[in-house]
């Protein structure tokens, strides 16, 4: 989709949610602060295993990427084929969302500003049109809805702090917590990727391309795999954040989330 | 997101990692799914309290079977029975274990403590083998500044100091630099006598010749 669509796209869905807000009586504050939205980092986990491989290649793979590296396609019944996106790498402008408890890497808000020409967003998980989340009109294919909802980096902020004021008792509760209203979009069920903005970045993104804010791992992967405390030395030498993670021993499996969270009210609030 | 469910209504269908074998043994977090409604599936992140799983995210099978697929999660072919007190472990064989959380701790803690010995042997003859059982060690017990000392003292050996430097930020939160660095040189001078004394005990057959 073309860039041009994109900001049209953009204008609709913010006239939408403005409207939206205002039938609701939500207002926003005039002292809202913003640097929260502008800044929110983009997050990336995936499980331990992988993450060896990706240190030490030091580059995230889109799925079509890592299928022709191993010869294959990426199977057509998947999200991903379905709605055409498996050339990208996905991020979410928010914490680490489950399903990955092992390891990820945090970016800066900047990597959008690169990717202004090929980059977009959707202000929801997009392979979750082809599972969990359920539409208002479920005529309409889910490449159809996705197109609609297609929106501009880094501009598809607006859209994201308009919703921070206008759906979330308070901006930070996007983090964290669950939206007091469903706003205008239309989806339901599912999880908190329902309203989580997801960014996609064609093929590839370098991990020292300038943009890697912070790494977290598990202590004991950083200490035995080398290609990874290879890349937490090199995080060391050039200003990136390292969070090692302590192994649960409590029957806490929150680990990776929470020290997430914890980082990003630390850098950002 | 659910709000919690109990563990006696849930069944064990996998965990929330993929791991390679040089991650084990590791503790991880169990996949359930309801016993009444196999298709609601519970995957963390969570917490655990007692008999109740807390803040876990209820995804379909569909999507379960989709996320094994991608390698984000491991599925089992059998699912286990859901226990309280029970923890999910998966062992140096890559065999998943299922037990009361005093059971996987004495077991983890004997594996610790098995391969640190085998570690220490085999730093005076191999250093792979070395870093290798460290690095087990460690996965069975990560509250231990042994195996992270053994690793430091092998990277040195083989000439990383700015490894070995990197290690001493990785310690367990209990632990200190100095107690580090102690173990370290205990271990390098463990080394250097294991040296001595098979050069001394190359010199009577020298002077014979």
């Amino acid at each position: 989709m073309n860039r041009s669509q994109l900001l049209k796209n953009l204008d609709t869905l913010c006239g939408d949610l403005s409207d939206y807000g205002r039938n609701k009586g939500r207002h926003i504050p005039a002292d809202a602060p913003s640097g929260l939205c502008s800044r929110l980092f983009l997050s990336h986990s995936m499980a331990d295993a992988k993450l060896p491989t990706v240190c030490g290649s030091g580059v995230l793979l889109s799925a079509s990427a890592i299928a022709a590296n191993n010869g294959t396609s990426v199977p057509v019944g998947c999200s991903e084929a379905q709605l055409g996106t498996a050339a990208f790498v996905f991020f979410y402008v928010a914490p680490f969302r489950y399903p990955n408890t092992g390891c990820g890497f945090l970016f800066s808000a900047e990597l959008e500003e690169t990717h202004r020409a090929d980059g977009v967003c959707s202000p929801f998980d997009s392979g979750g049109l082809v599972k969990h989340l359920i539409r208002r009109d479920p005529s309409e294919p889910p490449i159809a809805f996705l197109n609609r909802h297609e929106l501009p980096v880094p501009e598809h902020r607006r859209y994201l702090d308009l919703s921070m004021q206008l759906l979330f008792a308070s901006p930070g509760d996007y983090l964290t917590g669950d939206p007091s209203l469903p706003g205008p979009i239309g989806l339901s069920g599912g999880d908190r990727r329902r309203w989580t903005h997801e960014v996609r970045i064609p093929d590839r993104v370098e991990l020292r391309g300038g943009h890697l804010e912070a790494v977290f791992a598990r202590r004991t992967l950083v200490i035995r795999e080398r290609s990874v405390r290879e890349l937490f030395q090199w995080c060391s030498s050039t200003n990136v954040s390292t969070v090692p993670l302590e192994s649960s021993r409590a029957d806490d499996y929150n680990a990776l989330q929470t020290a997430c969270i914890e980082y990003i009210r630390e850098k950002l609030y | 997101m659910n709000g919690f469910s109990e563990v006696s209504d849930l069944e064990v269908i996998g965990y929330g990692n993929v791991l390679t074998s040089t991650m084990l043994p590791s503790v991880e977090p169990p996949v359930y799914r309801f016993r009444d409604d196999p298709d609601q599936i519970l995957v963390p992140p969570f917490s655990l309290h007692g008999n109740l799983v807390i803040g876990a995210t209820i995804i379909s099978g569909q999507e379960a079977e989709t996320l094994a697929f991608r390698g984000e999660i491991t599925l089992f072919a059998t699912p286990l029975t859901a226990q309280p007190g029970f923890v999910l472990w998966i062992d140096l064989d890559g065999e998943v274990r299922y037990e009361l959380r005093r059971v996987a701790e004495a077991e983890l803690g004997r594996i610790a403590d098995e391969a640190l010995a085998r570690a220490e042997h085999e730093f005076l003859r191999d250093l792979n083998a070395a870093e290798h059982w460290s690095g087990v060690a460690l996965s069975a017990d990560d509250r231990r500044i042994e195996p992270v000392a053994l690793k430091a003292a092998v990277l040195i050996q083989r000439g990383d100091r700015a490894g070995a430097e990197y290690l001493a930020t990785l310690l367990p939160p209990s632990a200190t630099r100095r107690t580090f660095e102690k173990l370290v040189q205990e271990y390098l001078s463990m080394s250097r006598r294991h040296i001595m004394s098979n050069v001394a005990s190359i010199r009577p057959v020298a002077a014979a010749a």
